[in-house]
Formats: structure tokens, sequence, C-alpha cells
């Protein structure tokens, strides 16, 4: 039976679901340190979006501002929901058919529930995930907005409209491709879709500057003068046309009086109704694409779960197959691990090792712009900026560590290797790697500028070092708490109270560090420049070479510690998450 | 081959299949049976994906109370057959009826009859044992479902976990909350692939009982599994398909009659004689 309410069972299966969840979070806080997450992410959430409330508030005046909505308003107002409106669409593309996950998927496929009823209720879970963003983007409105309460309700009602046109426009893109499918194997679709592409960029910039580019040109010196209107732009014919079809929310948006809102509001309240209804009743078999959807979303986590750029990232290709990996830390039992990571880099990772190479490339360019100005200061900030912005960059970004390797763990822990050397060969790749890019850049830089200050040999020095010291206290410390967290899943806050404290003890142990290592070395400095006849230049050097000892040193001991977190690592307790 | 062919679309004739069993060393659950209905009925099914056919104009049918299992090698169609007679795939090309309903025609009273049991099932992670079943009986329309359920429980020793999580559940347990779902309703279909993985002997033990009880109830089971002395012991015929196509449906007397010349052999050795990959 065809209800607007959907099926019975999947709204049971909703309100297990919810209760199941808050059944989770009350399980979870057993433990006094789950507790303290809590609060802790509770503490940083409620301070973001208070910060981004007073922000609004304070920006307009007050919380309803006396200002009347002008035209300029109501042009942003509808250039936000075409963005928007866009942004949707595009993410449809990436959940063709109905997105279910794996463990609803096969259960919903084989039971007598229809696909409509599955449609609805996977409409009603996308809404309940935006009722969040409705609320935050609707007290955001009504502060900046002269409607107040018509803002609110109005943005509250655009944000549970716009991911039912997503969900439709999946299910229609899940459609076409599987009609398209039987066909496109005879074409050349990825030429047909790069031309494609080109023709419809090419096609909107004429068509919005009426066949000449001079609009961008004026449009990006009003901007820096500060003159470009939003008004102006979204008259132009073609933007106009664009934007018609959203002047019904716009027009609620910054309706003023009820006299305005009221009309527009009821037709975006039918047109929600008649929206939900329709897409769930779009007569498409959608089963094929979902599940290679669901497919995909669960690799996505998987992914996500394993860091933002570790080499679970990349698929595996015929080419990078190919590749000979050479065993370049040695053939014993430390080599082979070492090898095994690099191997996992170079052939697992080509999308990661691309945007660092463009990183590099980009950071390299601003050191030769910087070092070409030709004064000593500028030569050196010139090796020394980017070469710390490079390490920082590509230590925080490329993850080859213990994050892509959880999953291993059982079988890490019976390989023949102290626990130390263990998690030093683990790392090992990963610091070369960043040193290799980062020096490689300072090296071609001075290259091309044709000269060196000689402060670089220092910064030559300390750059491995440093890497070390990131690489090891980062993996030290996550093994100490090996939680993965994917967006979208459970404990969103506990999480955010975690990362918060990790990231603070990592903070506090990289302070203690530069304390250990560099004031014993400022000390030494003091005293010979002090005490002695030396100049500041020639005790930079012995103060120097004692920071870099000391600085050895506790590499030493955290590549210990880590050995030490690695015994301590429990396959049975702390398995991924 | 066997010409299982029913004469009427939904009887199959009780004589060679009652002589088949007789024959072979399975319970001769059937002997003097009247004719049983047909309740799944799967005709010139094929499916390709891209260009690549994955299951070639397959054809069976399985009786009430009848227990047929699906053999092939790794990549042979088995789970596409299955997935596809459950629903989960579109049909692209055959038909199939379950307890008389057309799966595309008439699909959810298709459903209604049918119970599926993946290799490896996905329990919700936050809700708990006893609202699985709570689910499932939503799912299925059935209302007074609390007894059978502590029966199926019982069974699968999962009385003690009512309250535990699907998260918290290992891989034995899962499948066993799979079996207490999908059997819930007394299906009159059940499709199970690899239905044993995970289960520790007393689980095994279980199964198979519960298996043999639910095909006694009438339940037309089709059992997809690589444990063939599974299938010898609990299977009345045998469907046995190579790269898509079907190579065998009939008896385990009637596959030594063909490929042993009616002499003994065990189901491995002739499945490993069939599916060998010939020479040059």
């Amino acid at each position: 039976m065809e209800s607007f309410l959907g099926n019975p069972a999947l709204r049971l299966l909703m309100r297990l679901k919810f209760v199941g969840g808050l059944r989770r979070q009350a399980r979870r806080l057993k433990e006094p340190k789950h507790w303290i997450f809590l609060i802790l992410g509770v503490l940083v959430a409620f301070s973001w979006i208070a910060s981004v409330l007073m922000g609004s508030v304070l920006r307009s005046g007050g919380l309803a501002p006396a200002v009347s909505n002008g035209p300029g308003t109501y042009a942003a107002v509808k250039v936000a929901m075409l963005v928007l409106t866009i942004l949707t669409v595009i993410g449809a593309f990436s959940h063709r058919g109905v997105y279910l996950p794996k463990e609803e998927i096969e259960l919903c496929f084989s039971a007598p529930i229809s696909r409509s009823d599955l449609v609805r209720y996977r409409l009603v879970v996308n809404l309940l995930k935006s009722l969040f963003a409705g609320l935050l983007f609707g007290v955001g409105a009504a502060t900046r907005l002269s409607g107040g309460i018509y803002a609110f309700v109005g943005v509250f009602v655009t944000f549970l409209t716009i991911p039912i046109l997503g969900q439709a426009f999946a299910l229609m893109l899940g459609d076409t491709e599987n009609k398209l499918a039987r066909v496109s194997r005879k074409l050349p679709l990825g030429v047909v879709t790069r031309v494609l592409v080109i023709v419809v960029i090419v096609g909107g910039v004429l068509l919005v500057s009426g066949q000449d580019f001079s609009f961008l040109e004026k449009m990006l010196g009003d901007s820096a003068r500060g003159g470009f209107s939003l008004e102006e732009f979204a008259r132009r014919p073609v933007v106009s046309a664009v934007l018609a079809p959203f002047t019904p929310w716009a027009r609620m948006i910054t309706a003023e009086t009820a006299a305005d809102f009221v009309p527009w509001f009821l037709f975006a309240l039918g047109f929600w109704f008649l929206a939900f209804e329709g897409t769930a009743r779009i007569p498409v078999d959608y089963r094929e694409t979902s599940l290679s959807t669901s497919a995909d979303v669960a690799k996505r986590l998987n992914r996500m779960r394993r860091g933002a750029f570790g080499p679970g990232q990349g698929n595996l290709t015929k080419t990078t197959l190919g590749w000979d990996v050479p065993w370049i830390f040695g053939r014993g039992a430390f080599g082979a691990v070492a090898w095994h990571k690099t191997t996992s880099i170079v052939r697992n990772s080509r999308g990661p090792m691309i945007l660092s190479a463009i990183v590099i490339l980009f950071i390299t360019l601003l050191g030769t712009a910087i070092s070409r100005r030709g004064e000593d200061a500028q030569l050196f900030m010139g090796t020394a900026l980017p070469a710390a912005m490079g390490t920082l960059y590509l230590c925080a970004g490329l993850r080859f560590d213990f994050r892509s390797d959880l999953e291993l763990m059982d079988r890490l822990k019976t390989w023949p290797l102290r626990p130390s050397l263990l998690f030093l060969a683990m790392i090992l790749p990963e610091i070369v790697l960043v040193c290799i890019l980062v020096l490689g850049s300072m090296l071609a830089q001075a290259a091309w500028v044709g000269r060196i200050h000689p402060g670089a040999v220092a910064v030559f020095a300390i750059q491995p070092l440093f890497t070390l010291t990131w690489v090891a206290l980062d993996n030290a410390v996550f093994l100490f708490s090996p939680v993965r967290y994917a967006p979208g899943e459970d404990g969103a806050l506990q999480n955010m109270g975690r990362a918060m404290l990790l990231m603070l003890l990592r903070v506090a142990l990289m302070s203690a560090i530069a304390l250990f290592a560099f004031a014993p070395a400022w000390l030494v400095y003091y005293l010979l420049t002090d005490m002695t006849e030396m100049t500041p230049g020639q005790a930079l050097w012995p103060a120097g070479a004692l920071a870099w000892v000391l600085c050895a040193a506790a590499d030493v001991g955290l590549v210990v510690a880590g050995g030490w977190m690695l015994r301590r690592f429990d396959v049975a307790r702390d398995k991924p998450v | 081959m066997a010409d299982d062919r029913p004469e009427s679309p939904h009887e199959v004739p009780a004589s060679p299949l009652s002589e088949a069993i007789s024959a072979a060393p399975l319970e001769p659950r059937v002997d003097d049976a009247p004719p049983r209905r047909v309740a799944l009925s799967v005709e010139g099914f094929s499916k390709t994906y891209d260009e690549h056919a994955a299951v070639r104009d397959l054809t069976f049918h399985v009786a009430e109370g009848e227990i047929l299992g699906l053999v092939g090698a790794n990549g042979a169609g088995k789970t596409t057959t299955l997935r596809s007679v459950a629903g989960i795939l579109p049909l692209q090309y055959g038909s199939v009826s379950i307890c008389g309903h057309d799966l595309v025609k008439s699909e959810l009273q298709a459903k209604k009859c049918l119970a599926w049991i993946p290799d490896d099932p996905q329990p919700f992670e936050s809700l708990t044992v006893d609202e699985h079943l709570r689910f499932a009986a939503a799912m299925y329309g059935v209302t007074d479902w609390r007894a059978r359920a502590d029966q199926l429980l019982a069974t699968f020793e999962l009385t003690d976990k009512r309250t535990a999580l699907g998260g918290e559940l290992s891989r034995g347990m899962r499948q066993k909350l799979a079996f207490c779902c999908a059997w819930l309703h007394k299906p009159g279909v059940v499709l199970m692939d690899e239905p044993l993985s995970g289960l520790d002997p007393r689980g095994i033990r279980s199964a198979k009982d519960a298996i043999e009880s639910l095909a006694r109830e009438g339940s037309a089971v089709v059992l997809s599994s690589h444990l063939l002395e599974l299938i010898e012991e609990l299977a009345d015929r045998l469907l046995i398909v190579h790269k898509g196509q079907k190579v065998f449906l009939g008896t385990l007397a009637e596959l030594r009659a063909t490929f042993r010349g009616g002499h003994d052999g065990s189901l491995e050795e002739i499945f490993l004689a069939i599916t060998e990959p010939k020479a040059g």
C-alpha cells in the first residue's frame, strides 16, 4: 500500500535506530574518559556555533537588523540557493540511485518493501540529517535579514527542500546511467565526457558574458575596487533566467511582512509535498546503481578512516603495479618492513603524491621569487620559509603511517623485529619521502637562483630531525589512542573532544622536546658570547650543534616510546574503529 | 542430464525424486508424499555484467520441502543467481516465480514468501537482537511473532544475547541472528549463500537441523555452499553450475550414474572432475 507516510516497518526501523543510537551513546558513557571527551566535544561545538551566531549578530548590529532587505540581499539569496543546488546536484553524482548503508541494502531489497517506500524512507533520513543545518543557517539568516522569523522559517524550509531535489536527481542520473550503459560500452565515453565538460564550461562563460569576456575583467576590477554589484550581475538576462526558478524561496526568505511571506511560504510547502511524493514515485529501478553506490560509499568511508592522504586513498593501477621498488633500507627484517611500506606508498598513492609534488613545486617557485630579490636576509628567507612550509604541509598531509595499517596490526606484531625498530621501519619511508621532496626543492631553488645562503646548511641539518620528531610523535600518540573517525559515524562530539585532547597532548610534547633541545643550546650560546670572546656568529655553531645532538637524542627517545606504544597496542582491545 | 521440468507449472512428479532419494544416502523424506507444488521456479535466467555473461540460460525448479544444493567454483554465478532470485539484483533475462508469484509482476507478494541469508550478514550495529527480530516481524507482517522468535533464539542459542547489540556480535552469532530473522515469517522459499561460514561445530549442527526442519515444514531451500559434505548430507538434489552455465541438475545418484557410470564416488571427486580446467 502506497502512502505518504511510507512503510510502517521502515518507520519502526527509524525509531529503533534513533533509540539504538542514544543507547550506544549511553553505553559509551560508562567510562569517565568518555564523559570528558563528550563534555569537551560539546564545548568545542557550542563555542563554534556561538562564534558563528555572535559574529553574525555583531556584524549586523542586532538580532534583526532594522535596515530593509534590498535587491542586493534578494539577489544574494538567489545566488546562494543556486550554489547550494549545484553542490547538491554534484553530490548526487556520487550517490546515484538510492544510497542505503551496507546493513540495509540487501535486507531491504529482498524484503517485501516497495521501491517507492524505500525512497520515502531515505528522503526522511536525509531530511532529518538536514534539520541541524536548517536550524543553524535559519538562525544565521534571522540575525542578518530584516524579516527575522520569516527568514528563519524560509531558510529552514529551503534546507528541507534541496535534499529532495538532490535525491530526485540521483535517481534520474542512475536511470540514465543504466540506459546509457547498454550503448556506452561501444562509445569512447572518457573522450566524450571531457569534450562535454569543456563545451559546458566555455558555453556557460560565453552565455553569461554575452559572448565577450570583458565582464570577467570588469568583475575582477570592480571586486578589487569594492564596486562589484551582485544585483547588477543577477540582472544579466542569462543569469536572471538561471536564477528565476529560485524566486519563490528568495521571496519567502527575504519577506518582511506576513502578507509578503505567507503566499510564498504556502507555495514552498506545496512544492515540498509534491517534490517529496513525486521523487518517491519516479518509476526507476535503482537497485543496481544503489548497490554500486553503497559499495563506493563503504570504500570511501574506509579510506577516510585510514587518513586523508594515506596509501589507501589511491587505486592500484596496472602502471603502478609494474613499478619495481628498490630495497633502500637493507635486506634484513628492518629493510623488509620498510620496503613493504615503501611499496605501498609507491603503488597505492598516486593521487597524494601528485598533489604533494604540485604543492612542493608551488613552494619552490615561491622560495625562488623571494630569494631572487637579492639581499642576504631574503635569500635565507627564500630557503627557510618554503622548507618550513613544505615540511609542515607534507608531515600533516601525507599519512603513510600506522593509520593506514591498523588492520594489519595482528600480522605486524608477529614480525621478528624489536618494537622500536619496527616502529622506525614503519615511519621511515614517509620521513625519507618528505625529506627528499623538501631538500630536493631547496636544492632546485639554489640551482635556479645560482647561490645559497650559508644558513641553509642549518636548515638542511635540522629538517630531517624535525620531520622525524613530528612523524614519530604523531604516530606514538596515535598508537596511544588508536581511534580513526570518519564523518557521519556515531560519537561525533566525543571524537571532537578526543581529537582536541590529543592535539593538546601533541603540542605539549612538542614544546617539551623543543625546550629539552633548545634551552641548553641557548644557555651555551649565552655563556659563550658572555664569558668568552666569541662573536654571536661563532657561538651559534656550537650552540646549534648541541641543539642538534639533543634533538637527535629526543628523537631516539621518541622512537623508543613509539616502540613501547606499539608493544602496548592490544589487537583485541584496540581494534580498528 | 536430468530434465527437471514439471508437467504443470506448479507441480513436480514425485516419482523420479523419490526414486533418486531412495537410491542416494539421503533421508527418504518424501517417499510416499503426494505430488508437491513447485515453490521456486527459475526459467531461462541470464545475467551479464558489462560484456561478461555471469549466468547463461539457467532453468531450475524447487519443490516445497525440497533442499536444492547449489554448487560451483568461485565466480561460477551462484551468488549472482541467488541475489537475482532474491530480488536484490534486477532480473535481466528470464523469469522467476516464488510461491506462484512472478518476481517482476507481483514483486511484493513474491518477496513476502521469500527469505534471503547472505554469506556475511550485516546486522544493525545499534539494534539489539530482540529489536532485529521485531523489525523482521514488521517487515513481513508477522503479528504473533514472540513465541516463534523465542523458539528460534533457543534453537540457535541466542536467548541470552537478546539485549546484545548487533555491533557486539561475533561472525557466528551474526549468522545465527540472520537465520532467526529469515525464518521468523515461515518463508516458502529460503535462499542461503554459504550459510555455515563462521559457525562453530555446535552452531553448524544447529543450523543443519534447522535447515532440515525448515524443509520438513514445507519450505523450499536453495543452499549454496563450497562445503560439499554439507550439500551431500542435506540436499535432495544438486545444481552444479560452471562458468555461469548449468552442468548438472538432479540427485546425487543421478550424478553418479551420469559421470561415474553408477560407481561410488564422493560429490567432491565428481565436482572436481566436472569442473577441471581442460588442458590446452
